[in-house]
């Protein structure tokens, strides 16, 4: 140490600071998993006979609008919308925004389906840009499409124009280049199918990383793990993320986060609570923290579920460059919405959003990465300083690194004792690799990705960002 | 972390070893259901001796046998489905389904009641109807669904005044119990629109849609206006509207 009390004082309780965060992650995350596997393991036990197809018998199964914003999506629209005409349901439309692309998007959704003008009514329940028109099918076999061309106003915007030309109860938005199981449908109503006492007001789903799977027809065909090193860490985040974290929230009825990709709303609710927020580039949390506050403020018995299925495959950036501005967009998008929706922390009234939820996205999910950036800089500068308590500094980075270690193994054996995506010896081994790597490249690039987001947002930039996709790889 | 990884690496060990087993077993069971169905020397008697000798009576064997067995029982009928359920009898399949209702899992328990309403196997009747009184919901449906599944339509004249609340979950896997295996619509609707049970109500109306027994839709329209649950009477009021927009 240094030899002055008061600066060896400082960097003692620093340390402990460090070390008693380190360890309050790590129990957060122990915690979270066991939750996560009961309710898995009851998921399973509920589940594991049910016959989905029972629900096509139904007549009165719910009505859903499936919206899919569509911008620039001329390479995969065609092959995306025939993929959700074929979804295995009976009561559905599949609504396509077109969000004033300037390519050819509008051009060949005319072409394919034989689009006409519609006289649809259209309402304005919830604000968006200027509707240009409406289309509908000439030909009966695309009855269930529905094509709304529009002036460019981004995602939010974009759906918000499809819930209001939606007239079904229900809405599942999506990102129209996702790949979606073909019971999707079957496996999200159920849940509203079985709600008795509790409004059920949103229903959210596994996302799943589709690198270097083999596509066919808009289907997925086979489940590879991704051979780009950037995707494949993510696919273990997205394990972690979905089978360990999301599961155990929503058993706690504390899920602020269905995503983007993939989730289904109550759509009168969506309407109530005013729909996407078209200032935020964290649209899809802040609608579910604002859907559930509306509910508690009306004090409406409501619920939120989760399906840990994996129903829904996107492709996951495989550049560093294309990461950095996801995760970039990510952290401007949760400081966002927990600035807009800062009245609930801690406050009892919101129940375990407000007590727990909250307070925990506020220090492991927003604030995580500046503290683990504090540590560093510090470690950095002891180090300069020759002060550096090395015996402190290797056991604290051997235990945070064995920890993440495992905690990704825990999310693989977690996959390989339910679902079992990844069939062959070489795909567990490849994740099992990746999750001794993980920690030493992608998180560090992850931290300074969120980094940049607090960085950006207090420049004030409000974009997306350009997302450049490689497409999937298909088998003809 | 070290227990994490052999964990894992075992649990894919075991479901590789588990699928060789399936793998072993499938071809049995397989030549057996066809020699039953399409050998005219091999009766059900036959066909299970062979089956039990085979298999040893093996749990996987059993799962598996039970799950082929209930496909060609939905895809077949008249004699074929007949060679089937004596299969089932005399392979001891029914038993390992009779043992499933003991289970003090109730998942099991479902399973069970599936098996052996799937299989028609009338002497499951009481043993599913006791059933009736599991402390699980989930169960109480399932055996719901069962004797109505074994006795047709008429048996809900019986479960007319069965409190249990029977979600439009369970109503869909009603209907399509009734699609799978055709069965005479209920002889009088109008009773279960009288129902004290609201839910069963709402599948009376239903029965009256899916049969198109177009004369009770008055006792549809009686049941809209007596009923005080605000729920049950727009749904009611759907399958009504949607039996006008059907009727001739």
């Amino acid at each position: 140490m240094t030899g002055i009390d008061w600066v060896d004082s400082g960097i003692y309780i620093f340390n402990y600071i460090i070390l008693a965060f380190a360890v309050s992650v790590m129990l957060s995350y122990i915690i979270l998993a066991l939750i996560s596997a009961t309710a898995l393991k009851s998921y399973h036990k509920k589940n594991r006979f049910v016959n989905y197809n029972a629900l096509l018998s139904l007549k009165g199964a719910p009505w859903i609008s499936i919206v899919a914003p569509a911008y620039n999506e001329g390479v995969v629209i065609i092959e995306s919308i025939n993929s959700l005409l074929s979804i295995n349901y009976n009561n559905f439309e599949v609504i396509v925004v077109n969000d004033g692309s300037s390519d050819n998007t509008m051009e060949l959704l005319i072409n394919a389906y034989q689009l006409e003008v519609t006289d649809r009514p259209l309402t304005s329940a919830i604000p968006s840009k200027k509707i240009k028109a409406v289309y509908k099918s000439s030909n009966p076999a695309f009855s269930k499409l529905l094509v709304i061309d529009k002036e460019n106003g981004k995602k939010a915007d974009a759906i918000n124009a499809g819930i209001n030309v939606s007239n079904m109860p229900y809405v599942v938005c999506i990102d129209v280049d996702c790949i979606m199981d073909k019971d999707v449908l079957l496996k999200l109503a159920k849940p509203f199918l079985e709600q008795h006492s509790k409004r059920i007001i949103a229903t959210g789903g596994v996302v799943r990383i589709a690198n270097s799977c083999v596509i066919k027809a808009g289907k997925l065909i086979k489940v590879n793990a991704p051979d780009n090193l950037v995707a494949r860490a993510q696919v273990l985040e997205y394990l972690r993320a979905f089978l360990l974290g999301r599961m155990a929230w929503a058993k706690l009825d504390g899920l602020l986060l269905i995503s983007g990709a993939f989730g289904m709303f109550d759509r009168e609710i969506v309407v109530k609570a005013g729909g996407y927020d078209t200032n935020t580039v964290g649209e899809d949390m802040e609608l579910v923290v604002r859907m559930r506050r509306y509910m508690i403020d009306s004090k409406l018995e409501y619920d939120v579920k989760y399906i840990p299925d994996p129903l829904c495959w996107t492709e996951a950036p495989e550049s560093y460059e294309v990461l950095r501005k996801q995760r970039s967009r990510w952290t401007r998008g949760t400081m966002k919405t927990l600035w807009i929706h800062k009245k609930i922390m801690l406050n009892p009234k919101y129940k375990v959003i407000g007590m727990v939820s909250y307070p925990y996205w506020l220090l492991y999910e927003y604030l995580a990465p500046l503290l683990e950036f504090a540590g560093f800089l510090m470690s950095v500068l002891f180090v300069s300083l020759g002060i550096l308590e090395w015996k402190f500094f290797l056991l604290l980075f051997a235990m945070v690194y064995a920890f993440s270690v495992m905690f990704s193994m825990m999310a693989i054996y977690t996959e390989e004792a339910t679902f079992r995506r990844y069939t062959t010896f070489r795909d567990l081994n490849k994740l099992v690799a990746i999750a001794f790597l993980e920690p030493l490249f992608f998180h560090p690039f992850t931290v300074y990705a969120a980094l940049k987001g607090n960085w950006e947002k207090m420049k004030g930039q409000k974009g997306w960002g350009e997302m450049s996709r490689k497409g999937f790889k298909t088998s003809s | 972390m070290c227990f994490v990884f052999f964990l894992t690496y075992y649990s894919r060990y075991r479901r590789i070893k588990k699928s060789r087993t399936k793998i072993y077993y499938q071809e049995i069971i397989d030549k057996v259901l066809f020699d039953l169905l399409f050998d005219e020397h091999t009766d059900p008697s036959t066909a299970a001796a062979i089956f039990k000798t085979k298999t040893q009576n093996h749990r996987i064997a059993s799962k598996l046998g039970l799950k082929s067995l209930m496909v060609l029982h939905r895809n077949y009928s008249g004699q074929l489905r007949l060679k089937l359920e004596s299969f089932y009898v005399q392979s001891g399949l029914s038993q390992y389904s009779f043992n499933k209702l003991n289970s003090r899992n109730w998942s099991k328990v479902v399973e069970g009641i599936r098996d052996l309403s799937t299989m028609n196997h009338q002497p499951a009747y009481k043993a599913i109807s006791d059933q009736l009184r599991h402390p699980k919901l989930v169960v109480r449906s399932e055996a719901f669904i069962a004797l109505v599944v074994l006795r047709g339509t008429e048996e809900l004249q019986k479960l007319r005044n069965s409190d249990l609340y029977l979600d439009d979950w369970a109503q869909s896997n009603i209907l399509y119990n009734l699609k799978q295996t055709p069965m005479k619509p209920p002889t009088h609707p109008q009773h279960l629109l009288e129902s004290p049970n609201e839910t069963i109500r709402l599948l009376a109306a239903r029965l009256i849609e899916y049969y198109q027994m177009f004369q009770h839709t008055g006792a549809i329209e009686n049941a809209i206006v007596t009923t005080g649950n605000n729920t049950l009477r727009n749904k009611l009021q759907i399958v009504l509207n949607r039996i006008k927009n059907e009727q001739p």
